[in-house]
């Protein structure tokens, strides 16, 4: 059969798969396996939580989007181009869209519609007739540039209470060969985005954008290098992560507001002032650090993520556990979550990350874990991916919470001279009570061009007491000293509930701090320059062997209006 | 026999600035064979956590070097453990916790002969040391978290004169929670009967980077036999074949598709003229999307200066059949390629144009017959 080849084994069979889940649902017992497995929950977390894994249809593979239907079904994005649902309660596949281009995220609008972001563009998919498989396939925003650079991803969406939408242009990338595949590209093109490791040579690389209610396409935040992971809090905030690199001494997460820049400079040279015949790159870095809005919370690299991933919020009204309205976020390196605790002090937005459900000692879930979601029901999806390419695992899995309260760190707060600790649970006085269980350790990352940054002025920090409330849900740790523009790294030894019957089960914890509570000095400047990977100024656009004026640009933004200054 | 390196010694001499690239290591007490001359062994890695080379050979004591080149954009170690010992070491690297990071992933293990420290992309370190003189595969391994289960390869340690040296890598399938494909193909079966009389080859649409075309191209296999590239940044029909469909590259060939088969046509630019005279193309063409029926056979719309244009390709009786409906007044204009043997419905032929007027411009079919097959 003359299908398409996608180059992987069993090919003839999985396109016969294919078109028979396009057709009708396939049943799990025609696979001879067991829809549901319960996992190997590691002991510590399994009094807690159960994790069911969910067989993917057959030869699919990397779980890129995942989405919750309003009717209870699970929709998933697979690498390769489909959109498929998950039933619960029959336990069956059936295929909504096939033939997309790498769909790395879902928004469902109903029962028979979905928001998709995909490679080339943000597209509502519609079954108009009913019959369970999409028929419509409406362009909803292509105002983007597009050069065939492989690492032009595309993330999001995620959509406001005024009913915006939000996505995430991620870079290309100046490895590949060649740049630019095609000789045609879509929007604007400027070469002078593409004289560093990560490139934005097409309109809006490395921005967030904004599609309003009316469908107008706004460049709206700058400055992010692989925003894989949008989200909008119960709060109406928008947040996005970003991915270690050049220019991101660490992965993070962003509080993204209209107009500011992030860091990552190849995109502000769709910025007004960053017009003309040069690369923002070349810019000192000074003006290029007081440019940039810092990130809400740093995730120490290496040990809490290497890449973080999709951000959503317990909404589930305490069915999920004792964290209601917390952020939580995939990771794909790691085996565990992660969970954010976010708190306003000095009228900026940042907190602290744990992680969740696993730590070094017990790595028993998988890695890749790319996209969540919550349920009606309470429970989480986590959908994990490989991506052929990358560091996870491929699958579908739901955690579950059994009703038991963990011991966990509920809330991290900034004071004058430390933090406080909240927990779920009321804590023995004793051992919280002493300041030797608290290991603090301080540092930060430098911002630079190179790829990544090491920890600077890594050094432990002298915790003076450890003060429990009456209530024992409380621990105020009054520290040696306390800056502003750092992160501050807690190990906490032995803690367990006042019935000694739970331990605590994350008992690490990182917060940033931007800001004190009052009085906060200026930021550090940038360290003395560090040397970068990649020294291209000029651009080498698109071949050696062929100049700018062998690419042609065709369709998409063309009008180009550089984005005004905040 | 072979002491290992401790970590804690071995990450001390790793620390030193990235520039300088810490590698050598150690060398083991001196080896019990006359060392050959020295050996040079080049690794480099690929991207999907990949070394290029699954394998070398090395003769026992054999003076060895190893220069390693990190071409991937990800971070990578590069640590030679005793035989078997592999797996042990990878998941003692996913254990470590905090600090891994400036441990360079490197447990402390004495299962581990010889270790340096991260790499980023592009750059390369030199690592040498004395062969083992122990008979043997001895495994290198990235022990960066979630690199090792797959990105390692052997070093063979024998005395063969002639020993395969040089291994390029395959790819191994990911470990993973994927299914397995069914066996048989009942699927087909169930397919067919659902789909009632309709072909048993459904119309395909799979968007890719598509050679020859703008980036947000679309392919689309008719049923029938012909196969075309309809490319949404340009908004028009870009080219045809037949012969096969495409295949579209692995994640990390991160390549175009390629055209299986053999283009017989290729449409030189925007055709349509909307208005009283063929003058100037269309100011602006905004792709919509496209929509796809009982045969899956798609149907793109665009909207041409405020005119929406609606284009859908079919195979009828050995011809490529292009229907175009448009919702404006304006009479329309198909520039005719010269060669292509096209044909019109409804419309009259002005110079190298197809004029359509009235109610033939609302709906209008270009026809160009499929060469023979081979």
């Amino acid at each position: 059969m003359n299908f398409i080849s996608l180059r992987r084994p069993l090919f003839a069979l999985t396109v016969l798969a294919v078109l028979a889940l396009a057709a009708v649902p396939v049943r799990a017992a025609a696979n001879n396996r067991q829809p549901l497995v319960v996992s190997d929950v590691p002991a510590k977390f399994a009094k807690y939580y159960s994790i069911e894994t969910i067989e993917l249809p057959p030869d699919t593979l990397s779980v890129d989007g995942l989405a919750v239907m309003p009717d209870g079904r699970v929709a998933v994005a697979f690498y390769r181009g489909w959109i498929c649902f998950y039933d619960p309660k029959t336990k069956k596949w059936t295929t909504f869209a096939e033939g997309l281009h790498t769909p790395l995220g879902i928004l469902p609008v109903s029962n028979r519609e979905l928001l998709v972001m995909q490679q080339p563009e943000l597209t509502r998919l519609i079954d108009t007739d009913g019959d369970g498989k999409a028929d419509r396939f409406e362009t909803v925003s292509d105002q983007f540039g597009l050069s065939g650079n492989y690492h032009q991803f595309g993330f999001g969406p995620a959509r406001d209470r005024q009913g915006n939408l939000f996505f995430g242009l991620g870079n290309g990338s100046n490895l590949a060969s060649p740049m630019t595949l095609t000789t045609e590209v879509r929007g604007f093109m400027n070469p002078f985005g593409a004289v560093s490791r990560m490139t934005s040579d097409v309109a809006y690389r490395g921005w967030i954008m904004q599609v309003t209610p009316e469908g107008r396409t706004i460049p709206y935040a700058s400055g992010l290098r692989e925003p894989n992971g949008l989200g909008v809090d119960p709060a109406g905030r928008l947040f996005s992560i970003d991915n270690q690199g050049d220019w991101v001494g660490a992965c993070a997460l962003y509080r993204i507001e209209k107009d500011h820049f992030y860091g990552h400079v190849p995109s502000l040279i769709w910025r007004e002032e960053f017009q003309g015949g040069q690369s923002p790159i070349l810019r000192p870095v000074e003006e290029l650090d007081a440019l940039r809005t810092r990130a809400a919370v740093v995730f120490p690299y290496g040990d809490m993520s290497n890449s973080p991933t999709q951000p959503v919020w317990d909404t589930t009204g305490g069915k999920f556990g004792p964290f209601t309205a917390q952020m939580f976020l995939g990771e794909m390196n790691q085996r565990f979550l992660m969970r954010v605790m976010l708190e306003d002090v000095d009228g900026v937005t940042q907190g602290a990350v744990t992680p969740f459900l696993g730590d070094a000692a017990n790595p028993k879930m998988r890695r890749g874990n790319n996209r969540l979601a919550f349920d009606a029901e309470g429970g989480l999806w986590v959908g994990q991916t490989y991506h052929e390419a990358w560091v996870g695992e491929d699958g579908l899995q739901r955690i579950t919470w059994k009703g038991v309260v963990p011991l966990e760190i509920s809330a991290m707060k900034l004071t004058d001279d430390g933090f406080e600790l909240m927990f779920t649970r009321p804590v023995n006085a004793d051992l919280a009570g002493n300041p030797a269980n608290y290991a603090m350790k301080t540092y930060f990352y430098d911002y630079h061009e190179a790829y990544g940054s090491a920890k600077f002025d890594n050094h432990p920090v002298g915790v003076k007491s450890a003060v429990v409330s009456a209530d024992r849900k409380k621990v105020t740790l009054h520290l040696e000293a306390l800056e502003a523009w750092r992160l501050y790294d807690l190990t906490l030894t032995g803690l367990v509930s006042d019935d000694g019957q739970h331990e605590l089960l994350s008992p690490w914890v990182v917060y940033t701090v931007n800001h004190l509570l009052h009085n906060t000095p200026p930021p550090r400047a940038p360290l003395p320059s560090q040397p970068a990977l990649n020294d291209r100024k000029t651009p080498r656009y698109p071949t050696p062997d062929r100049g700018p004026a062998g690419v042609k640009s065709v369709g998409g933004p063309q009008n180009f209006k550089p984005a005004p200054q905040n | 026999m072979f002491p290992a390196v401790r970590p804690a010694a071995l990450l001390s001499r790793l620390a030193l600035p990235v520039a300088l690239l810490a590698g050598v290591l150690t060398a083991p007490p001196s080896a019990a064979l006359a060392a050959d001359a020295p050996q040079v062994i080049r690794i480099g890695t690929l991207p999907g956590l990949r070394f290029d080379t699954a394998s070398f050979s090395v003769r026992p004591g054999a003076e060895v070097e190893i220069i390693y080149t990190n071409n991937d954009e990800m971070l990578h170690n590069f640590v030679i453990v005793k035989p078997g010992t592999r797996e042990a070491v990878v998941q003692a690297a996913l254990v470590m916790g905090a600090g891994a990071a400036e441990k360079n992933f490197v447990p402390d293990s004495s299962d581990i002969l010889w270790a340096a420290r991260v790499v980023p992309q592009g750059q390369s370190f030199s690592l040498k040391f004395t062969a083992p003189t122990a008979l043997g595969d001895y495994p290198y391994v990235c022990t960066f978290p979630g690199h090792g289960v797959l990105m390692f390869g052997a070093m063979t340690v024998t005395n063969d004169p002639k020993p395969p040296v040089m291994t390029p890598l395959t790819a191994p399938k990911p470990a993973g929670g994927g299914a397995a494909a069914p066996t048989g193909s009942p699927a087909a079966a169930d397919h067919t009967a659902h789909m009632g009389g309709m072909p048993a080859e459904p119309g395909v649409t799979q968007r890719a980077f598509m050679p020859n075309a703008g980036p947000a191209s679309i392919g689309v296999k008719l049923p029938g036999g012909a196969a075309y590239c309809w490319d949404t940044g340009a908004g028009r029909f870009r080219y045809a074949w037949t012969g096969g469909f495409m295949t579209t590259p692995a994640a990390a060939e991160r390549g175009l598709a390629r055209i299986q088969g053999t283009v017989f046509y290729t449409e030189p630019a925007y055709p349509l003229r909307l208005g009283n005279s063929p003058g100037a193309e269309p100011k602006q063409i905004a792709f919509k999307g496209y929509t796809l029926d009982a045969q899956r056979i798609p149907e793109f719309e665009t909207v041409v200066d405020g005119v929406t244009v609606r284009e859908r390709a079919e195979v009828k009786a050995g011809k490529l059949v292009r229907r175009f409906r448009t919702s404006g007044e304006a009479t329309v204009w198909f520039a005719i390629p010269s060669g292509a043997g096209l044909t019109a419905s409804g419309g009259t032929r002005e110079g190298d144009y197809f004029k359509f007027t009235g109610a033939a411009a609302k709906e209008f079919t270009i026809t160009m017959p499929l060469p023979a097959a081979p």
